[in-house]
């Protein structure tokens, strides 16, 4: 049975198979199909969101397509309201980020196969419902990281590229492992997730053995999610990625190792769940505060946004750590606001890199003056960063604040803490780079000035976090388990 | 007509051979069109007559699905290996027709090996296809690491061969008979199969067949045969040799020794566990890219005697699936390959340096290949590596498996280097590299089936478990 699901998932690759046979002489055909596949995506997507009914749990837009008879393998696609807020994010990042593609000149052929192969592992693995496919396509995801970086980025971009890739599989080898010991103890011969849900509800395995397995995938989701101690190794890789690359990364795949816990973790081994909470509390209160430091003292813009979502991922943790429904419904409700709103901070970067600013806050200033919509969208993303009311991010902090409150009681301090942290950080790159005494810059503009279509991307990112802040129970609405 | 594309090869042998001694020399181009052609011929002709299957010559030749499926692999090598060959015959001096009617006897012995149910015709067919690919090796004469390597190739093929033959005839010893029939009789009503004089037989022609395999323990020709030899002739030998080998032993011990097989099968999976840990610690320092290959061959060997392991049907099915994958994948490698040392004259990996700025699309494919060979999604190579790991599970060759993977992490290392040389380095000659239509063409074909069999393995996988099924 073929739907919507399969549709969305197809229309990237399809774009990619033509892609491929394109001469890569011929770079703005490749670059049309490309925007012409994340448009369609887009709408897909929205219209995917407008039929779903809300009104039932469990699965919906199931698609079955049979990989392989013997063993048994089965394409397996479908949407719960969990995952139909990250495919929306996928493909609003997605969209937003060809905004960034105007200034990758070389290769363009080859950068948009990995983009696309990109945009395709993350949504294979948000609508997944065969852990075999789940893994399938985030190694997918995992390994295209390494040429974007290393092929397209700047810096030391071979070294960042390695430490990102080695980062990202590694956390995929622990997954993989919890995935196998699941299917063997599970006895069912099968990788399908309902049928596994259906039969670990039925006969839980034993909690010691819940426990093991749970600790495997809290490592390598934890990984993926930034958790602390693992927190350092993405801001490199986002710092020297082409910007398109940074936005998916930050944005969506990091969202990944959150996904993997709730759906892996949380519902499959609902026990170990339990017994791991606290820890996984603690840890999060460490990027909550720690990172939010180690954010605080940086002095390139894009590495200040790599920590603080680094340590804005604490806010999503420390949500699904308190196992109850409103922890949950505020995390994922940061997690959506957050995808959208780090996408919209490495565009804007990215945007004052290319008009020649560069991204070392303490070089430039009194940028205001010279590109105010910048400036007024900069402010604005810093606002719905530090918590103000109105934006989506609000509504989720405080969702999760409350919730913290309800379970860990005095650890919402800590919360707030981290509330001041980003106000800090957030509220002096402002300053430093958009007000005070302008600086002569240091960079020469040599790439082509940003495309003025660019703005669309702002209004579209500003306008959903705000949509989502003022309206935070129409998406809360979907999370209904 | 069960015989077709075997009377297709020796026609189209005798009319290369006719030809090249007929047609002036402005026409010599025509031989090696002749021989494409004539594999194309056979290729159709054994599509034709799918739906006819039996014996021949009292039950010594027969055709069942795996042997069709099998004869499919080795004409499509063989039409693969002649279109490379015609771009690297310019290096020859002489003697390009010789070349092709090597390969025509070649891929004719595989054809025959395949069908062969008597240990003697498989004896000649195995001889054919040996003799062929001594002459091809050896075929550079006037450089030495080719001699050196058609005379290594020689010695462990005679010392492998006197192996086989001593296995042969010990299984004569016991069952008094050469034809396979009534020696799966006289083994399956009997007790025989838990006799020395038989499981040495067994064993002694298990041990002949690792070297066609490139498998431990008659492995150490495969990495300098394979530097030393002409690279269609490596190709032909990393591909064809292997895929034969692989098929007889699987014709032999599934369908014939299945009692012996079945208590003896934990030899293989000692032999699989040796391959891989040798190959791929020893691929790690290599600097020859086609030597490279050669260590890479033996791992893989290795994966697919973790499926040997085994005894299941199933099991068959997706060896003989890890094999239709392996010949794309390397093939498409080897493609590649030629085109670099035809250009440079030069295997070294240092010189695919920059490779993406002198040919993308040559540097595109050779990524495929080596993303296939490593076993990366969504390439075939993954699938057909997963195949094989679930079955050694499935199989409780646990501790296999997690040496399979290990294998698998460590060949990250030595294929990406490669990777990383082509995209993220500047190439020291930078001259464009073309590719002749011919290669562009036979290389979409490998880079379709690459895609194809790693996206949509069921159609594939169905009819190799329907293969693997017509032996038991």
């Amino acid at each position: 049975m073929i739907d919507l699901t399969f549709l969305i998932l197809i229309i990237p690759v399809l774009a990619a198979i033509l892609i491929g046979f394109i001469p890569s002489r011929n770079s703005g055909l490749i670059r049309s199909i490309a925007w012409l596949a994340m448009i369609v995506e887009l709408a897909v997507s929205g219209f995917l969101v407008y039929s779903f009914d809300r009104t039932q749990t469990g699965f919906q837009f199931v698609t079955e397509v049979s990989w392989t008879r013997s063993p048994e393998i089965t394409l397996r696609l479908g949407v719960d309201g969990i995952s139909l807020a990250l495919v929306m994010l996928t493909s609003i990042v997605g969209f937003a980020a060809m905004f960034a593609t105007g200034a990758i000149q070389e290769g363009v052929k080859g950068f948009f196969l990995c983009f696309l192969a990109l945009v395709v592992g993350a949504l294979g693995t948000f609508m997944s419902l065969d852990l075999f496919f789940f893994f399938f396509f985030y190694e997918i995801e995992a390994l295209v990281t390494y040429p974007l970086i290393s092929v397209w980025g700047r810096g030391d971009r071979k070294y960042s590229a390695m430490q990102f890739t080695i980062f990202s599989v590694l956390g995929s080898a622990f997954v993989l492992i919890g995935i196998l010991i699941i299917y063997f103890l599970s006895g069912k011969n099968t990788l399908s997730l309902p049928a596994l849900m259906e039969s670990l509800r039925q006969a839980p395995l034993a909690l010691g053995l819940q426990n093991t397995i749970f600790a495997v995938f809290l490592i390598g989701f934890g990984i993926l999610a930034a958790l602390w101690p693992f927190h350092a190794w993405g801001p490199i890789g986002y710092a020297d990625a082409p910007p398109a690359a940074s936005m998916m990364f930050a944005g969506v795949m990091k969202k990944l190792g959150a996904y993997g816990l709730i759906r892996l973790g949380i519902t499959l081994l609902p026990q170990a769940a339990q017994a791991w909470m606290p820890w996984i509390a603690g840890l999060a209160m460490m990027n909550l505060i720690y990172v939010g430091f180690v954010a605080l003292a940086q002095k390139d813009l894009k590495y200040l946004i790599g920590y603080s979502s680094s340590s804005h991922m604490g806010f999503v943790l420390i949500g699904l750590a308190c196992m109850n429904p409103l922890g949950l419904s505020g995390a994922l409700l940061v997690m959506f606001a957050h995808g959208i709103l780090v996408a919209l901070l490495f565009l804007l970067a990215y945007t004052l890199d290319q008009h020649g600013a560069g991204s070392g806050m303490l070089d430039i200033g009194g940028l205001a003056a010279k590109w105010p919509v910048t400036a007024a969208c900069f402010s604005l993303a810093a606002f719905a960063a530090c918590g103000v009311p109105g934006f989506a991010n609000f509504a989720g902090e405080i969702t999760v604040l409350f919730a913290v409150w309800d379970r860990y009681g005095w650890l919402a301090a800590g919360v707030l803490v981290s509330v001041i942290l980003t106000a800090l950080y957030m509220l002096r790159a402002v300053r430093n780079i958009f007000f005070g005494p302008e600086k002569e810059l240091r960079h020469v503009a040599n790439e082509p000035l940003a495309n003025p279509f660019r703005k669309i991307a702002f209004v579209l990112l500003i306008g959903v976090l705000l949509f989502a802040g003022f309206f935070p129970n129409i998406l809360l609405g979907y999370f209904k388990q | 007509m069960i015989f077709i594309p075997e009377a297709v090869l020796a026609t189209t042998f005798l009319l290369v051979l006719i030809g090249d001694l007929l047609l002036p020399n402005r026409h010599l181009h025509w031989r090696g069109l002749l021989a494409a052609a004539g594999m194309i011929v056979g290729l159709a002709a054994h599509a034709g007559f799918l739906n006819q299957t039996g014996t021949l010559f009292g039950g010594m030749f027969v055709q069942d699905s795996f042997a069709q499926l099998a004869k499919f692999l080795f004409l499509t090598i063989g039409f693969l290996v002649i279109l490379m060959t015609r771009e690297y015959a310019r290096k020859l001096e002489k003697g390009e027709a010789e070349f092709y009617l090597l390969i025509l006897a070649a891929t004719l012995g595989m054809c025959v090996l395949v069908s062969s149910f008597n240990l003697l015709l498989i004896f000649v067919a195995l001889e054919a296809i040996t003799f062929s690919s001594y002459i091809m090796t050896a075929y550079l004469k006037h450089e030495s690491t080719s001699t050196e390597a058609g005379i290594k190739y020689l010695i462990f093929g005679a010392v492998s061969t006197a192996f086989m033959l001593l296995g042969i005839s010990l299984i004569y010893g016991g069952t008094g008979s050469f034809d396979l029939a009534i020696v799966r009789e006289t083994l399956r009503l009997g007790t025989i199969h838990t006799e020395p004089l038989m499981i040495f037989g067994f064993l002694f022609l298990a041990l002949g067949l690792t070297f066609k395999m490139a498998a431990v323990p008659f492995h150490l020709w495969a990495p300098d045969v394979y530097q030393g030899a002409p690279t269609p002739v490596t190709a032909f030998l990393a591909v064809g040799s292997k895929t034969a080998g692989v098929v007889l032993f699987l014709r032999i011990f599934y369908q014939v020794f299945n009692p012996i097989h079945a208590n003896m099968a934990f030899v293989l999976a000692l032999l699989s566990a040796a391959c891989l840990v040798y190959a791929n610690l020893s691929a790690l320092p290599q600097t020859n890219i086609k030597r490279l290959l050669g260590y890479s061959s033996i791992s893989h060997a290795g994966y697919i005697l973790m499926g040997m392991a085994g005894t299941e049907s199933q099991g068959v099915g997706y060896i003989l699936f890890y094999l239709i994958s392996y010949l794309f994948t390397n093939l498409c490698a080897f493609f590649v390959i030629s085109l670099q040392s035809a250009h440079q004259e030069t295997d070294n990996i240092i010189d695919y340096r920059g490779l993406r700025q002198r040919s993308p699309f040559l540097a595109a494919c050779l990524l495929i290949a080596l993303l296939s060979l490593t076993g990366i999604p969504p390439t075939s190579g993954f699938i057909a590596k997963l195949l094989l790991i679930i079955s050694a599970i499935n199989q409780g060759y646990v501790w296999l498996a997690l040496i399979a993977i290990f294998a698998a992490v460590v060949s990250v290392f030595y294929y990406f280097s490669i990777a990383e040389k082509m995209f993220l380095q500047d190439p020291h000659d930078k001259t464009p590299l073309d590719t002749p239509v011919p290669i562009r063409l036979a290389l979409y074909v490998t880079l379709f089936a690459i895609f194809v069999l790693g996206a949509m393995p069921g159609p594939v996988l169905a009819w190799c478990v329907k293969a693997g099924a017509s032996l038991f």
